[in-house]
């Protein structure tokens, strides 16, 4: 797809910001192709002015490989979503403390979502975009495959408004929606410990996560995708409660190999339903179905790990909240 | 990273000579007693906490004078040399060349006037001003750096989006000629940093400012000064794993005074357990450090 330039439309940011909420919900029909937006019109969905905060210097523009240069080591972050473009630019305004708005445009919505939710989000719902957080002056949300942080390093009333009002425009700016990962639907929603699920496609990711072994036991690669989700024991127990991990493989053979090398090199000990008590006196348990893999793992349980891997299943063949 | 697994599995580090828990230090559990050592470490480690309330005033400035002095009581009670003097000539020789390796993050950078204090305690110790360099990104281009025969390791305590926290151990990843090499698995090989030519065998002093420490963070920043409390400290070793891992232990604690309740870190911050298990640079297992404490110890959450 062509580049669109919208320079000129810095000078009448409402419009502005309709007009590439259009362009962009065509580059949507694109962006699995490759993409289409211009870092110029990633940019563009800043306003240049918000309650007085005005645009403060050029905004500065950074891809996968130059993301470094601004997040140092939180650029991996990013990386492992397969980040296109970054835009940041900074608002000022007198007397008030400096706002700093970033957006990402990931590979992906499924993507956006993943990076959103490299956090824990366990506060309440703010309102912007698919999903969003705001706290203590810091806003982040996802919306079709952008990821959003706007931020105010001192919260004020004024500097809070702005930063969810800034937000709000830039959502109101990408016209594109986009869904959460569809994998999602395969997870029980019953005991499920609310902002503590994690999507990921790498096996960095997952071991940030949650450490399973220095080696990628579970053959993960760019082509796979996958969910960790906590839930509370049963009964309550002391921990982080029971972890699920699904992947979904881009074929039923990988899946198998992954399950092959998993009970091979992580629990050679599993019975013949895939589970086994591990050190610790936690149970962990594996199972796959076609080209979806599930492994549970700290459960308090032999009976709680059979019944985790068995919700997985009994959604992905229909049964469940799909 | 497969070239560079070790073959470690989360059931290996369960069943370990630490028993160790794997969500940071303060949940250390040792399942089963083994000797302090037993992991090719050095026996026992010893830590001090300094704290003072007049470090930082009520707008957050910093009192560099008190900062000296805090870093005299820490360097005293770490090699229980009561003379400050004495102390420092211990560590340091006339005939030395130093790197006082800081760090400069925008929001929370290793504060001047505690660079200040370093230094001037090792022109007292006799090493000669020109032999003395104070650096962090521009390490690799300084040629105190480059012809140091010792280190001084100081920076501020702060969670961090990729590795769990940034401490003392990932302080030196500007020593590497490709930083971001060393990010892979968050950051799990970071104390392998410690081998590295320009660093190997030579930090004499480790210290964790833990004056404002920022225990929680999200987004890309990672910063909020909302996340940071005026704890008014330092954490000096010898031991760098020792060092970062009681600074986890503050964190975790503040983290869920402030939470009410456990909220784990968005990242493991497993390479300081790594570095004791996996890289045997120092001892990470609390019921191996032995901690000081000098000062104020109201609210010290350890």
């Amino acid at each position: 797809m062509a580049k669109i330039g919208l320079m000129g439309l810095w000078r009448a940011p409402v419009k502005a910001l309709r007009l590439v909420g259009i362009v962009l919900g065509l580059c949507a029909e694109v962006s699995a192709l490759g993409g289409c937006a211009t870092m110029a019109e990633v940019g563009s969905m800043l306003p240049r002015e918000i309650h007085g905060w005005a645009r403060q210097g050029e905004d500065a523009f950074y891809d996968g490989e130059t993301l470094f240069d601004y997040l140092d080591g939180g650029a991996e972050v990013y990386r492992s979503f397969g980040v296109r473009r970054v835009v940041a630019r900074r608002y000022v305004k007198s007397g008030e403390p400096e706002i700093i708005a970033d957006i990402f445009e990931m590979g992906s919505p499924a993507d956006a979502y993943g990076v959103y939710h490299h956090d824990l989000r366990t506060e309440g719902e703010a309102g912007v975009g698919n999903e969003s957080e705001y706290l203590e002056g810091a806003l982040q949300f996802w919306k079709g495959r952008f990821f959003v942080s706007v931020l105010t390093l001192e919260e004020t009333d004024a500097s809070a408004r702005a930063v969810l009002d800034l937000g709000k425009a830039i959502a109101s700016a990408i016209e594109e929606t986009g869904s959460p990962p569809d994998l999602l639907s395969f997870l029980p929603g019953k005991d499920r410990l609310a902002g503590h699920v994690r999507y990921f496609h790498d096996h960095a990711c997952l071991n940030s996560y949650y450490f399973l072994a220095d080696k990628d036991l579970l053959n993960l690669h760019p082509g796979t995708e996958g969910i960790l989700a906590r839930f509370r024991s049963d009964p309550p127990g002391v921990g982080e409660g029971v972890v699920l991990i699904l992947v979904r493989y881009p074929s039923r053979q990988e899946a198998m190999a992954a399950q092959g090398r998993f009970f091979a090199e992580y629990l050679p000990e599993a019975d013949v339903e895939g589970i086994a008590r591990v050190e610790g006196g936690k149970w962990v348990g594996l199972r796959s179905e076609g080209e979806l893999l599930a492994v549970v793992l700290d459960a308090g349980s032999r009976a709680e790990a059979k019944k985790a891997l068995a919700s997985v299943f009994t959604r992905g063949r229909g049964g469940g909240e799909r | 990273m497969s070239d560079q697994a070790w073959g470690m599995t989360r059931r290996d580090l369960l069943r370990g000579a630490a028993g160790v828990a794997l969500t940071g230090a303060g949940a250390w559990s040792r399942g089963e007693a083994q000797p302090c050592g037993s992991a090719g470490t050095g026996a026992r480690a010893r830590v001090v906490l300094v704290r003072d309330p007049r470090a930082i005033d009520a707008e957050g400035h910093v009192n560099g004078a008190v900062l000296g002095e805090m870093l005299d009581k820490a360097v005293t009670a770490l090699l229980q040399e009561p003379d400050p003097s004495k102390a420092w000539a211990r560590l340091f020789r006339p005939k030395d060349i130093v790197g006082i390796k800081s760090n400069e993050w925008t929001y929370l950078p290793t504060p001047p006037q505690l660079e200040s204090a370093i230094k001037a305690r090792l022109l007292v110790a006799g090493v000669p001003e020109g032999h003395v360099a104070i650096g962090d990104r521009g390490v690799l281009r300084n040629q105190i750096f480059q012809r140091a025969t010792a280190l001084i390791n100081v920076r501020p305590l702060r969670t961090h989006h990729w590795s769990g926290i940034g401490g003392v151990i990932k302080n030196y990843i500007m020593f590497s000629e490709d930083p971001s090499s060393w990010h892979d698995d968050s950051c799990a090989r970071l104390a392998g940093l410690w081998d590295l030519p320009l660093v190997k065998g030579k930090t004499r002093l480790n210290v964790l400012v833990m004056l404002t420490p920022l225990f929680h963070g999200r987004g890309p920043h990672h910063f909020n000064k909302a996340y940071l409390w005026p704890y008014k400290g330092m954490l000096v070793g010898t031991d760098p794993v020792a060092v970062d891992a009681t600074g986890l232990r503050i964190l975790e604690a503040k983290r869920r005074a402030y939470f009410s309740g456990e909220q784990p870190l968005a990242v493991s911050p497993k390479h300081v357990r790594l570095a004791q298990e996996r890289f045997r640079l120092g001892v990470a297992d609390p019921s191996c450090i032995d901690l000081v404490r000098v000062g104020w110890m109201e609210d010290a959450l350890i």
